[in-house]
């Protein structure tokens, strides 16, 4: 089956085009490019990279390379917010496209397999790599994203592709949009929730909210990271020598808890301070 | 006691390079070891049985 056909999925899509072509295209889709649940995708890297990814992924090589690209490849650094580094997952065993949609009055996204508007247009904005082109498995409604911004993201989103594919990681990469009005801005981190009330006319998909929201509201719930931050330490401007110390500080405080990492940095700091 | 020496180490470093420069460094640190700043996107209750019977 050639999947030359499919390059069509990383550009906005009419819902009649894409009802068309999903059912085929899925096949190519899972279980290679995209894991059934998220303890899976990271179960994936962690096989991968033989370690499971820190908080700030600074640990797997992967989020590294990834970084580095779009930060040689993004013309303005303001571009590079436009992305997050994913573990390549769905929720869903329903082979339906997967769609964002934005409740405004609730300030949250509800994502999973939506009817698909045929004469609404969708925009792709979640990726897996592959060779030739990324492999699209979610999409957003036309309103929730600007246009231009889109065409600059997505381009970059090509090129990094060519540049990654090679080394078949387990990422994907996403046009981070969630609660920013222009791609451009800095990302806003948010936490997907199963809808569980069967009650609920969304019951079966999940609902995306701002991890601040949902720290103020939903103490003690378990949660699993499944994406990282794009911006590589290149964009610093340090030397090679610095970058090292950069390093060795990682790994000093990647022997401490949370709390002790950043009580051993602002110790550091007091005494660079103090001369 | 390594650690005190690599803490050593990496202090001194630090105290090599260009003041702005290491405050840099150690804000950067700082800031990818609280969470929502190193970690972007979160998903929760999605491993359990009790949402899988859901699809």
């Amino acid at each position: 089956m050639s999947k030359e056909k499919f390059k069509i999925l990383c550009k906005p899509i009419s819902g009649k085009k894409l009802i068309e072509i999903y059912p085929e295209y899925s096949k190519f889709l899972f279980p290679n490019f995209i894991s059934e649940t998220p303890g899976n995708a990271i179960k994936k890297i962690t096989k991968f990279f033989k370690q499971s990814p820190s908080i700030n992924g600074n640990n797997i090589s992967g989020i590294v390379a990834i970084r580095d690209n779009l930060f040689y490849i993004a013309e303005q650094k303001k571009f590079i917010n436009a992305y997050a580094i994913v573990a390549s997952h769905t929720h869903w065993v329903d082979r339906k496209p997967i769609i964002y949609h934005f409740l405004e009055k609730e300030n949250k996204y509800i994502i999973g397999p939506h009817s698909i508007n045929p004469d609404e247009t969708y925009y792709p904005v979640s990726f897996a790599f592959d060779d030739r082109f990324p492999l699209v498995f979610e999409w957003c409604e036309a309103k929730l994203i600007n246009e231009n911004e889109f065409k600059i993201a997505v381009d970059i989103v090509m090129r990094l592709n060519a540049e990654v594919c090679q080394y078949n990681y387990p990422f994907g990469i996403a046009i981070e949009f969630r609660f920013k009005s222009s791609l451009f801005e800095k990302p806003i981190p948010s936490i997907e929730l199963p809808i569980e009330e069967k009650e609920n006319e969304f019951f079966g998909y999940s609902e995306i909210v701002t991890l601040e929201y949902f720290e103020a509201n939903q103490q003690g719930e378990e949660t699993e990271q499944v994406a990282w931050q794009p911006f590589s330490d290149l964009m610093l401007g340090l030397s090679l020598d610095e970058l090292e110390v950069l390093n060795e500080l990682r790994l000093l405080i990647s022997q401490e808890n949370n709390i002790d990492a950043i009580n051993l940095i602002d110790t550091i700091r007091r005494q660079i301070d103090k001369g | 006691m390594q650690n005190k020496i690599a803490s050593n180490s990496v202090l001194l470093k630090l105290k090599a390079i260009d003041p702005l420069k290491a405050q840099m460094i150690l804000a950067k640190v700082r800031n990818e070891n609280v969470e929502a700043s190193g970690c972007q996107w979160k998903c929760s209750g999605h491993n359990q049985p009790k949402h899988n019977k859901l699809r």
